[in-house]
């Protein structure tokens, strides 16, 4: 029995809660963020190469004005060639020069954009529904809320929140740009409309697959301006030049060379990317371009047929139900666990039933605003090679409220039966929740550490600590991929010569001997070398990921 | 010829050559079916990665009926894999059975034995999972491919019903397509069957 004075704390809690209609959304968004936080730096175990690309160009940017190649305050960050858009590097700045260069200041941009993801996608929704419906209308009142909650548990959006993801933080922009214009749909204000213009162009200076779902979103914007003639014309041109100006130095780098071999690099047009029966049948040619030399299929009848096919196929890829609950994408880094894909199991039913919701609804604005999120942007990104859960991480806001749709409809249906099997699904749900996170937070970091490069801090602090008796330092590149930037991240005194696997191991440096760092490989007898350290992951199977050799 | 005639005939044949190039398959594969040996040393896996996990957290979340639903769950959308429906309806099939269960699910078509239809045939890929039937590849074409085409079919033909000419001119191009796909591309091998 529950003592009198706790059960009536407990009354007066519910009270409290259904009573202040911020509170339940503030619980969400509270349980959002330690979903994300929680052990952060951590968990995922070590930071892979993007990631510390991003915190040495910010902490660069921070100290030095500069990227890491010495261009100062660039727009497009070169890295690894891959031209990183600035967004989240000037971004991590923030938390760089509050924390330091370390794992938890480089994931912060993602976690709280994560979480307030969370809370934008409440507003926006709620604002969305009040365009439709009164405020007292029973049937939608509790989707905002119930989006937020699936959206703050959702497998797919809480692996990519807890790393250095852009992604994450473009679809925050992306969710602050629609929730602003709602408002300004209801308001008619035009500063609400200049605001969500911004975001927009702010989510596509963030991540490249929103170089693509931005100009979509303008192209729908003016059209709606320009149909419900909400401005005058002459107004919509100096809106469009406004939007023209925000986006011009984007233009020209999408155009420019940098643009195209990034472009190039993803697409999944490109003859490498192709599938292999195709390959062997689309005749080529190289074109060369400053930083790719990507063989191109030449135009012909079969490239006219293949291309087609292809995007189709990858469109659909995307609404692969063994992707989407079972299996999670080829990328170990995209998913948290593979026992799951990115959406639980148990919201399976209520995916289905609320697209049926969605499909038989009569409301105009929710349905279209959902499903064309729903297939605009599988749409747009199934350009590159598909599915691909990072550039398509927009998908989690339709998801989200669709699954919610279905939770909102089944839990108000007044059969027996039906809310029996709700509650048995919610008990399973509950089950399988519990599961992931026991998973995440013990199998992944034993499974999945070497993915993360979870051992290069070590291996740089070993470097670092045998450093004082070796002037030289070399480090061989060959199965240990873009080791200059952990070395850079972690202690960029050390001057490091980087070798590739054409590199000959010379007995000595100029007379004397040197360190030397290479992937695992057996010592033979004589060669002269001495091993100092194995570098082992910190996981039981304790593997040996490089050495540390005195040449 | 009207499209509206032609292209229900096209995709008739095109299930029809589908069929006749599956003939090869004895089974099919390993992937698709229940093994229980396959469960113990997954579970045995699991258990043998928690390490030092207090034993009572091992036994909720580890133990045989999970591992099973989870096995059954996994093996029974592969029946669902874009890549595996295409190999057995085509591209243009494939936007057929979506859009006959798109009619089913905003209830456009309202026939009872429709519906019926098109949940049992959800039911069939339980069948091969614990191959209950162990009868030659034909049977289980008649069980789990033919009616997967006939939905296509009902889902193309309602499509084309609606009287929509940009309807009709996309799903012919995609027709055309997948029928130029699998004829120029031979449609790659069928993996999801055993031969010989």
């Amino acid at each position: 029995m529950i003592p009198y004075p706790k059960l009536l704390l407990l009354f007066w809690m519910f009270r409290f809660i259904r009573q202040n209609r911020y509170i339940p959304i503030l619980i969400v968004v509270i349980l959002a963020f330690i979903l994300r936080v929680y052990s952060v730096s951590k968990l995922p175990p070590g930071l892979y190469d993007d990631e510390v690309a991003i915190g040495y160009n910010a902490y660069s940017i921070l100290t030095k004005g500069t990227d890491e190649y010495g261009t100062p305050f660039p727009l497009t960050f070169r890295s690894f060639d891959d031209y990183k858009l600035p967004g989240y590097i000037y971004l991590d700045t923030i938390p760089i020069a509050l924390f330091g260069k370390n794992a938890f200041a480089v994931r912060l941009p993602s976690v709280i954009s994560g979480t307030l993801t969370v809370l934008f996608l409440y507003l926006f929704l709620e604002n969305l529904l009040s365009l439709e419906f009164e405020p007292s209308k029973k049937k939608f009142r509790n989707l905002p809320l119930l989006s937020a909650f699936i959206l703050a548990i959702l497998p797919w959006h809480i692996q990519f929140s807890r790393a250095a993801y852009e992604s994450v933080v473009a679809v925050c922009f992306f969710m602050i740009g629609c929730w602003q214009f709602v408002v300004y749909y209801k308001n008619k204000k035009i500063p609400y409309l200049l605001i969500s213009l911004f975001f927009f162009t702010l989510a596509s200076y963030t991540y490249h697959s929103f170089r693509i779902l931005t100009p979509i979103a303008f192209l729908s914007i003016f059209y709606l301006l320009f149909i419900k003639k909400f401005i005058k014309v002459k107004n919509l041109f100096l809106i469009a030049l406004y939007v023209l100006i925000l986006n011009l130095p984007l233009l020209i780098f999408t155009f420019g060379s940098h643009g195209t071999s990034r472009f190039l690099q993803t697409s999944t047009f490109t003859k490498q990317a192709l599938p292999e029966s195709i390959q062997q049948i689309i005749p080529t040619s190289t074109q060369k371009i400053p930083t790719a030399a990507v063989p191109q299929p030449q135009f012909s009848i079969q490239a006219l047929l293949a291309y087609p096919f292809v995007y189709l196929q990858n469109f659909l890829s995307f609404f692969s139900l063994e992707e989407l609950f079972v299996r999670g994408n080829d990328n170990v880094r995209f998913y948290s666990s593979s026992e799951f894909g990115f959406l639980f199991r148990w919201q399976l039913p209520f995916l289905i039933v609320g697209l049926m919701v969605l499909l038989r609804e009569k409301s105009k604005i929710l349905k279209k605003m959902v499903l064309s999120m729903f297939f605009i942007t599988p749409a747009a990104v199934a350009i590159a090679a598909s599915p691909n859960a990072l550039h398509a991480l927009l998908l989690v806001i339709p998801f989200s409220i669709i699954i919610a749709l279905g939770i909102n409809d089944t839990g108000q249906n007044s059969f027996r039966w039906v809310k029996l099997i709700f509650i048995g699904i919610i008990i399973l749900g509950i089950y399988e929740t519990g599961l992931y996170f026991h998973l995440y937070l013990s199998d992944y970091r034993n499974s999945y550490t070497v993915f993360w490069g979870g051992a290069q801090e070590k291996l740089v602090k070993e470097v670092t600590k045998y450093s004082k008796y070796y002037p030289t330092i070399v480090v061989n590149e060959t199965y240990l991929s873009n080791e200059k930037i952990y070395f850079l991240f972690y202690n960029d005194k050390l001057r490091p010569i980087f070798v590739d696997s054409s590199w000959q191991e010379p007995k000595s440096w100029n007379g004397k001997p040197f360190l030397y760092v290479r992937y695992p490989l057996a010592i033979p007898a004589n060669s002269g070398m001495k091993l100092l350290e194995n570098i082992t992951l910190d996981i039981p199977s304790k593997n040996t990921v490089a050495q540390i050799i005195e040449l | 010829m009207k499209l509206k005639y032609l292209i229900p005939i096209i995709l008739v044949i095109l299930f029809g050559y589908l069929l006749r190039t599956m003939l090869v398959c004895t089974n099919y594969n390993g992937n698709f079916h229940y093994s229980s040996v396959v469960d113990y040393f997954h579970l045995r896996q699991l258990i043998a990665n928690e390490g030092s996990t207090s034993i009572i957290l091992v036994r909720i979340f580890h133990n045989k009926l999970t591992v099973f639903l989870f096995d059954i769950f996994g093996r029974y959308f592969q029946f669902f894999d874009i890549s595996y429906l295409i190999k057995i309806l085509s591209l243009a099939g494939l936007f057929g059975l979506l859009n006959f269960y798109y009619l089913l699910l905003s209830q456009k078509i309202k026939n009872k034995f429709i519906d019926l239809f098109g949940v049992l045939i959800l039911m069939f890929p339980l069948i091969e999972i614990f191959q209950i039937t162990k009868e030659n590849f034909l049977i289980k074409m008649i069980l789990l491919i033919i009616p997967y085409q006939i939905a296509s079919f009902i889902g193309t033909v309602s499509l084309i019903k609606r009287n929509k000419k940009l309807s009709y001119l996309i799903y012919f191009v995609l027709l055309i397509l997948s029928v130029g796909w699998i004829f120029v591309f031979k449609n790659d091998a069928l993996s999801f069957c055993t031969t010989g």
